[in-house]
Formats: C-alpha cells, sequence, structure tokens
C-alpha cells in the first residue's frame, strides 16, 4: 500500500502544480504578510510610545492574516479534491488501475496535508523574511527587528529593555502559536474534503464548503462561548494571546485549559471530518 | 481459441432504487475472444462494465477475472485489465502525453517507449503535446483506448469505443482491435450498440436486454440459426405460389411479383427448378442473409425468455 499511495500523491501533486489554483493563491496570502508588515514602517505613534511596536506584534499579526487566508484555501482545495474527480469524471479513469479507493483516500488527504504545512512553512518564513528586510535584516539593530534580545528598539534607536518581554519570552510565545495553529488549518482541510466527498459538482462542492467556512468563522468570532469548540476558532487564539503579549498587555495570559481545547477541538473535528468523508467516498458507486 | 473463460459474470444484479439496471446477467468472455457486449441505450451495457471493474458495487451476483473474485482480489485482477468506461475523461489542463505519463504511472509504468508507442497505435503522436482541452471526442476517444493499451493487459475492456469517431477512426480502431487480439492475444469486451460494427469485429456478442442476457454465442453461429428470408421476383404469380407451396416453403410477404421466402440460401436451387418446372419467368433470385442487426432487432423485440446460450 505505501507505494500505491506515494504513486498517488505524486500523480495529485503533478496535477495540483499544473493548475493555477495554487499559484493565485499565493497573492492574497503574500499580501496579507507585505500589508502587516509594511505597515510596521508607519512609526509616527510608535516614536511617542514606543512600547506600541516591536518586530513579534507584526509578526503574529501577518501570520494570523495570512493563515487565515490559508484555512481558506485549505477548505477550497480540498472541497475540489474529490469533487472535480467525480466531475471530470476521471475517476473512471484512475479507480480502473490497480489502486484501491482507501489509497486514492490517503493520498488525498496527504496531498491536503502536504500542502496546507507547504503553506504554513511558507508563511511563516515570508513573513520572519519580510519583517527582517523590512525592518533590521541587513541593519541588525537599527530598524525594529525581533532579533534583538530584549531590547526593542525603533529607528535604529535604543528605547527599551522589557524584562517582562525578552526575546526569549516572545519567541516562545510565538512558536507556541505556530504549534497550535497548524491542527486547526489540517481540519479545514478534512472539512473541505468530507464537502468534497458529498458532491459530484465542484461549484456545488466549494460553494457550499465556503458558506460554512463562513459561517463558522462569523458564529466563533461572535459567539464567543459557544465558538470556542468549533475548529476553526482554534486558530485565532494562539496568534491572538501571542500577538497580546507581544504588545505588552501583560492580563492576556497562555490559559491551560483553552490550549487543552484548541488542541482537542480540531483534533476531534478533524477525525470526524476524515472519518465521514471515507466512509461516504468507500461505499460510493462511481456513476459519472 | 482456447476457450478458457477469462471473465464470466454470475447473476450479476445493480438495483438504484426500484430500477433494476442489470437483472441477473450472466456473461462469460473465453481466452482470445473479441466479445461484442450489445444492447440498446439503457439496457445495461455500462453499469455491467462498471460492476466489472468495480466501479459500482453490485446488489448481488458476482464477478470472476481469471478465475478470480474481482470482490476480494481487485488489484490482481485490475492489474491484468485495461479499461475504459463511457466517454473518457481527462485532466483537461494536462497534455495527451501527460495524462498518460500520470495514468501510467499509477500502475507502476515509467516506460517512455511504451508511452509513444500507445500514442502511436491510436494515432495520436503527433499530438501528444497538446492539452487535452483542445482535443476533439474523436482524439479523446483514441487517447482512452491509448490508455487501456498502456500495459500490455491481457482483457481490454472498452465501452463505445467507436463514439465520436470519424469512418477512418471507426474502420482504425477496428484494425487495431482485431491486430491485437490475433498477434497478441488480448482478449476483448467491446460494449457498443454499433451492430455493424460489432459484427464486423468480434467472434462472439452478448445481447443485452432490460438488464439480462437475452442470447450470447458465436456471432457466425447465432446468425446461421435465424430463420433467413429470401427475396424472388417471378411470374405467373398463381403458379409460383403453388411451386412454394409443393416445397413446403412459407411465403413471408407478397407485394405483386416480389415474394420474400421463409428459407436460406441453401435451399434456393430447389425453388429455382420448382419454379421453371411451373413454367415461371425468373427475374430475381437474392439469397436471404440475416444481419447482426436484423437478428438484434428480432431478439430484442421477443417476448422475454429469460437468458439462453447458442
Amino acid at each position: 500500500m505505501p507505494r500505491r499511495v506515494w504513486r498517488l500523491v505524486r500523480f495529485e501533486l503533478a496535477k495540483l502544480f499544473r493548475q493555477k489554483l495554487p499559484y493565485v493563491v499565493l497573492f492574497p496570502i503574500f499580501a496579507a504578510v507585505a500589508l502587516v508588515i509594511l505597515h510596521g514602517m508607519d512609526v509616527g505613534e510608535a516614536r511617542e510610545n514606543p512600547m506600541l511596536r516591536n518586530g513579534f506584534e507584526y509578526l503574529t499579526a501577518s501570520c494570523l492574516w495570512a493563515l487565515r487566508l490559508v484555512s481558506v484555501f485549505a477548505v477550497v482545495l480540498a472541497s475540489l479534491s474529490l469533487s472535480s474527480e467525480a466531475s471530470f469524471g476521471t475517476y473512471r479513469m484512475v479507480l480502473v488501475r490497480p489502486v484501491t479507493r482507501t489509497d486514492v483516500f490517503v493520498s488525498k488527504v496527504l496531498v491536503v496535508a502536504i500542502i496546507v504545512a507547504a503553506l504554513f512553512i511558507l508563511t511563516v518564513l515570508v513573513s520572519w523574511g519580510l519583517l527582517h528586510l523590512v525592518h533590521g535584516f541587513w541593519r541588525d539593530g537599527h530598524y525594529m527587528s525581533p532579533l534583538t534580545d530584549g531590547k526593542f528598539t525603533l529607528m535604529g534607536e535604543e528605547v527599551l529593555t522589557d524584562p517582562n518581554r525578552t526575546k526569549a519570552v516572545l519567541q516562545a510565545d510565538f512558536f507556541r502559536a505556530l504549534r497550535l495553529s497548524f491542527l486547526p488549518l489540517l481540519a479545514s482541510g478534512f472539512f473541505g474534503l468530507l464537502i468534497s466527498s458529498i458532491f459530484d459538482n465542484t461549484g456545488a462542492a466549494v460553494g457550499l464548503a465556503m458558506f460554512f467556512a463562513i459561517f463558522l468563522y462569523g458564529f466563533a468570532s461572535v459567539e464567543r462561548t459557544a465558538g470556542r469548540y468549533v475548529f476553526i476558532n482554534s486558530l485565532e487564539y494562539g496568534f491572538t494571546v501571542a500577538g497580546h503579549r507581544a504588545r505588552g498587555l501583560s492580563d492576556k495570559k497562555w490559559e491551560e485549559e483553552e490550549i487543552e481545547r484548541t488542541w482537542v477541538v480540531p483534533l476531534l473535528s478533524g477525525a470526524a471530518f476524515l472519518g465521514a468523508a471515507y466512509v461516504i467516498f468507500v461505499k460510493r458507486d462511481i456513476l459519472t | 481459441m482456447s476457450g478458457e473463460v477469462i471473465l464470466k459474470t454470475e447473476g450479476l444484479t445493480k438495483h438504484f432504487g426500484p430500477i433494476k439496471a442489470v437483472d441477473g446477467l450472466d456473461l462469460e468472455v473465453r481466452r482470445g475472444d473479441i466479445y461484442g457486449l450489445l444492447g440498446l441505450n439503457g439496457a445495461g451495457k455500462t453499469t455491467t462494465i462498471r460492476m466489472i471493474v468495480r466501479l459500482i458495487r453490485p446488489t448481488r451476483g458476482r464477478v470472476l477475472a481469471f478465475g478470480e473474485d474481482v470482490r476480494s482480489n481487485r488489484l490482481s485482477v485490475l492489474n491484468r485489465i485495461g479499461a475504459m468506461v463511457e466517454i473518457p475523461a481527462f485532466y483537461p489542463y494536462l497534455s495527451g502525453w501527460k495524462n498518460l505519463e500520470l495514468l501510467y504511472g499509477l500502475s507502476g509504468g515509467r516506460d517512455r517507449d511504451r508511452l509513444k508507442e500507445a500514442l502511436e497505435l491510436v494515432g495520436l503522436a503527433s499530438r501528444g503535446g497538446d492539452r487535452v482541452r483542445g482535443y476533439s471526442q474523436g482524439m479523446r476517444q483514441r487517447l482512452g483506448i491509448a490508455q487501456a493499451l498502456l500495459t500490455n493487459p491481457e482483457l481490454i475492456i472498452l465501452d463505445e469505443p467507436t463514439n465520436g469517431l470519424d469512418p477512418q477512426g471507426i474502420l482504425d480502431i477496428r484494425k487495431l482491435i482485431q491486430r491485437l487480439n490475433l498477434e497478441q492475444g488480448v482478449t476483448f469486451l467491446v460494449s457498443s450498440h454499433l451492430l455493424h460494427e460489432i459484427e464486423l469485429t468480434c467472434n462472439r456478442v452478448g445481447i443485452v436486454h432490460d438488464g439480462r442476457i437475452r442470447i450470447q454465442g458465436e456471432v457466425r453461429e447465432l446468425l446461421s440459426s435465424a430463420v433467413h428470408v429470401s427475396r424472388v421476383r417471378t411470374t405467373p404469380v398463381e403458379a409460383a405460389r403453388r411451386a412454394f407451396a409443393s416445397l413446403g416453403i412459407e411465403i413471408a410477404v407478397q407485394y405483386g411479383d416480389v415474394f420474400r421466402l421463409r428459407c436460406g440460401a441453401d435451399r434456393l436451387a430447389d425453388v429455382d427448378a420448382a419454379l421453371h418446372a411451373a413454367g415461371c419467368r425468373v427475374a430475381e433470385l437474392t439469397p436471404g442473409r440475416v444481419t447482426l442487426e436484423e437478428f438484434f432487432m428480432a431478439e430484442t423485440r421477443k417476448p422475454d425468455g429469460g437468458p439462453h446460450a447458442a
């Protein structure tokens, strides 16, 4: 089975990278990162209140915005994954080859996971790179930079050393936020796969997946108590808290209960989405 | 023909809700056959083929290929089968070559020469680099046949392979099927409603009607077993009627001096002699030959008498 799945994964990736979609989606993601990072150049306000700005603040904000887009893309990509095969009729070509439906499904899941992981890593690297490029990568210490190890500088002037917000603490916050946000991204992809397994029509699959995704985002942000149990909400928690802490809002603490929920909700949701999608896909007759 | 049965369905049944698409279908394809699966639209041909390659699950019954149950041995069976089900569908944003390369890769194949050969066999070598988006239906059909050939399968299943092809294309595909069958011993199961094509291409046929095999057997034997109708033009009419009656030959239809008689070519010499003996002048004597089309129409118009084999 691993060999067949590997062949299918290569098959899927070869198809994917010959389409426009993965390239088009990079524009809004990079644009979101660039807007947030470039906004950091506007330091007029920060001059009077240097506590307002540091590199981790921008890093958490840019990652949060970009990863929101990645999660939407994961829903779109995954909702196309199975439905497009049904819509084109290409299942008839693939499933008459010596591969099982389980192989096909596992490869689709892996491809969604690979793409989400790749975009996740790319987002972080681009955010980090752009931040340093614009604010001090080339002249470390002269521009606002998270590399100044606890000394927060603006326009080349050292303005403050904050013992509560050392580079090590903020870096740890940032990495924790990254860890917490990966599972919700995967769960978004698996949600798209579930929708994709139900519909033979790509328009219906993408439309409905987007509709639900937008609804769930809205629900999670408005109905905060119940919304914490929606998998997409978990994406927000890590970067929101890390961002608050980077801004010096010391009352924002990591809550163990919230962190646990941030792991458990997308994990269980993702598993449920995958299980349901698998059963639907394996049991269905290929009639298109 | 070795006679070894390499594909067999037993009581194959598929219900879609209250609709019985296939209803206890039993067919047998022997090694070396070019087996034609004939039927009207909606007779159950494509559903049968989809069940054979497990795109859909039978409600009842089973499929045996190379002596193995396809349900429990799907991978080993599909390693030996090439199939094109309905209108072939490809990824439109990829070239014909790339589509084939990817599909071939799923079967573990990497031989570029084989890809080239498959494209040449179906006459697409010069267009292999073009995106499938720009292919005509006939070209897609050829590409579909090419992908079925890729792994040098022992059994190739083609569902309506000549759909959308021009006369030259139909002729090319017919020759290709016959050549692969003759030179490489590849067995074919070909579904179609183009009866003339099937008659020219296949050695055995099965007629599917209302989801069941109405009759199956060697094309030659089926046609020779059918009632033939010969055409005779002669006068005077009354003397001719008496001559036919004396031979015990039934008149199917008479209009003017033209008779259609229920007899084959083997009786026409007797008919000619009897007519001359009766003083009739014979203007035309045409031996009756039943085409597969006539045979098919006669079989599918019969009330359902259950499946049988010739």
